[in-house]
């Protein structure tokens, strides 16, 4: 099957619309033999009358089926209604023998946020139930749901892209289109690759960039995206469609370590003291080789809660290392971390094992930023480092977690990601949003951790800790409640595949 | 205005949506004990047993006192001496109304799941009594 995608056309704008570039494109489709194309919304800039004219004119020119979604663009002015005269349905279920496409509007009204709100939500997944046996499940929408590299500060604007990404990878959906942000990206996420087409013909792209779109072409054993830029370059990536479910060689057991995070040490009834002296037995019976605190030590940054989040970790016979939350920094926290603590970037290392603490808090904000200058720094420590394994630790999560309303909070997660994955780093480590997840983008395996012992979380699992046994060939994630110590499998995945 | 409680739709829903779509398995040769030892470490109630990496029997916590410890088995016997071969398995796009059809049919509490006839994973009636704890979508806003 082949498909072809673009996205973010915005037609009509006199400042910004390259015509001569959709033309081509639109040339492409009729001529490449494509089974249908999709594309991912922003046919206008400011969804005006004229500007849909001139956007449906041009689409009309495509010789194959085509699916169509609004974005933001599409619905400035009240234009959404316009769509629907001019382009098509905002929402809907597309057939084409064994692949099923399901699109999504997920524009706000004069906004550049997104959301797939709760009846579309209830939409999607009733037709991905009713399609669960598709051979090939394509899901449409207009806003990225992981964060887009190159992207500046609106790096991720989907509210709910949390609770979308565990539905898309429970339902196993194998294709996920997206536009937004005018940078072509491609991730593979467990078993679902997400892409971004960037823009087909307006001029507002990214960092020097030209205009792109994709062709997706899909057999029974692979997924091949090509990312064509309109300088004829072309990017190939080839993804498996068959997937390793059954673990019996787990090979030699290198290393046990304990992720926790918000344990709001304090003498306020937010920090759950019998909850911790569960979780402190628990985690001795498992003996592991190391503690990692993901943030949230204390609930503020004075004195007396170091103080006394110190009497309370002396209680844990494990070595550990700590990376801040904005809370632990707030107040005298700077200061308090430091002479409690040590170092804001602490580091484990043994011979085969580094795990690189990432400070990203910002004093008094609840925005977090590793910033250009030190992400460089970051990625030349972790690629000179000689160990096998290599993990990064911090506080804001760097993928949208179910349950909590993305805020993008980690300013430059975009560009983060996009480095840590490309460095094939093995383990990331986050500790925010109060819900564990753990899931696989590219080579690296992300871990995120409820809170340990504070009042405040969102998961009917209840306070936990993760425990993350690093096996020769597989690195395998459990989520430990921690008052009753139920354990669940958040995941296995397998170390040096091919 | 009185609303009438509604019944739960989740009985419909396929159980791809609520399995974790990876098995943990041993080796038809290893011992009963390499078996026992793997489901402690990772405490399920269950494991797959393989034979050159296609999965051909599973054992349960039940087998293990039953056939092993009941039996007077040593813990160095291989374990497929004490595998169940007759699989039960449902389609991974079956409902969990499906399945739990099937558990008290077969009167069993593990069951097989399979896509294009290939074991992918494997649910457990506890598994399906947490069904509710899994359909966690917050409902962030209306539209």
């Amino acid at each position: 099957m082949k498909i072809f995608h673009f996205s973010d056309i915005h037609a009509g704008s006199k400042k910004h619309f390259r015509e001569e570039n959709l033309l081509h494109i639109i040339d492409e489709i009729n001529s490449g033999n494509f089974d249908f194309a999709i594309f991912t919304g922003d046919a206008t800039n400011e969804g005006q009358r004229h500007e849909y004219e001139i956007a449906s004119r041009m689409l009309d020119k495509i010789d194959v089926p085509l699916v169509s979604i609004p974005g933001n663009h599409d619905a400035r002015s009240g234009g959404i209604k316009l769509f629907e005269e001019y382009i098509g349905q905002q929402n809907g279920v597309f057939e084409f023998g064994d692949a099923v496409v399901i699109y999504v509007n997920s524009a706000i009204g004069d906004s550049n946020d997104g959301r797939v709100g709760r009846v579309k939500f209830n939409m999607l997944k009733k037709a991905l139930n009713e399609h669960s046996d598709k051979a090939i499940k394509i899901l449409a929408i207009h806003h990225h749901i992981l964060p887009i590299p190159m992207s500046g500060r609106e790096r991720n604007v989907l509210a709910n892209a949390g609770d979308l990404l565990d539905l898309i990878q429970k339902s196993d959906v194998d294709l996920v289109v997206s536009g937004h942000r005018h940078y072509p990206n491609v991730y593979e996420v467990e078993n679902t690759v997400f892409i971004n087409a960037g823009t087909a013909s307006s001029e507002k792209t990214r960092y020097g960039d030209v205009n792109s779109y994709c062709t997706i072409e899909i057999d029974e054993t692979t997924k091949k995206v090509t990312t064509k830029r309109l300088n004829g370059e072309n990017t190939v990536q080839e993804f498996p469609r068959k997937y390793k479910r059954i673990f019996s060689d787990f090979g030699e057991h290198k290393f046990r370590a304990v992720q926790i995070s918000n344990t709001y040490f304090s003498d306020t009834s937010s920090f759950l003291s019998q909850h911790y002296e569960e979780a402190v037995k628990s985690i001795h019976s498992f003996d592991p080789d190391l503690l990692i605190h993901c943030g949230g030590i204390v609930k503020e940054g004075i004195p007396r809660n170091y103080d006394y989040a110190i009497e309370q970790l002396n209680k844990m016979n494990v070595p550990m290392v700590f990376t801040p939350a904005a809370r632990d920094i707030n107040y005298l926290g700077y200061h308090l971390f430091n002479r409690h603590f040590g170092d804001l970037d602490q580091r484990y290392t043994n011979e085969d094992i580094l795990f690189q603490g990432l400070s990203t808090p910002q004093y008094d904000s609840s925005v977090g930023v590793v910033g250009e200058t030190e992400r460089k720094a970051l990625l030349d420590r972790l690629n000179k480092a000689p160990q096998e394994f290599r993990s990064v630790y911090l506080h804001h999560n760097i993928i949208p977690i179910p349950h909590s309303r993305e805020k993008g909070l980690l300013e430059d997660a975009g560009d983060l990601l996009r480095e840590l994955v490309d460095a094939d780093i093995d383990l990331v480590l986050t500790g925010t949003s109060y819900h564990a997840y753990a899931t696989r983008v590219g080579k690296t395996v992300i871990a995120n951790v409820n809170s340990l012992s504070s009042a405040y979380q969102r998961s009917r699992f209840g306070n936990s800790f993760n425990l993350i046994d690093i096996y020769e060939k597989a690195i395998v994630i459990s989520e430990i409640n921690s008052f009753w110590g139920k354990r669940r499998l958040l995941g296995i995945w397998e170390r040096n595949q091919a | 205005m009185n609303k009438q409680p509604q019944p739960s739709k989740s009985l419909d829903i396929p159980v791809r949506r609520f399995i974790t779509k990876q098995l943990i398995a041993v080796s038809k040769n290893s011992t009963i004990q390499d078996a026992a030892a793997r489901m402690c470490e990772f405490e399920i109630s269950s494991i797959g047993i393989t034979d050159d990496g296609n999965i051909i029997g599973i054992v349960t916590d039940k087998d293990m006192k039953k056939r092993a410890l009941g039996a007077g088995r040593s813990p160095k016997d291989p374990v497929h001496e004490i595998m169940t071969p007759e699989l039960v398995s449902v389609d991974i796009n079956s409902t969990i109304n499906d399945v739990l059809k099937l558990m008290s049919k077969e009167r069993v509490k593990h069951i097989l799941i399979t896509e294009e006839n290939k074991f992918v994973g494997i649910t457990t009636l506890s598994d399906l009594e947490d069904l509710d704890l899994q359909e966690l979508e917050t409902l962030i806003s209306r539209d």
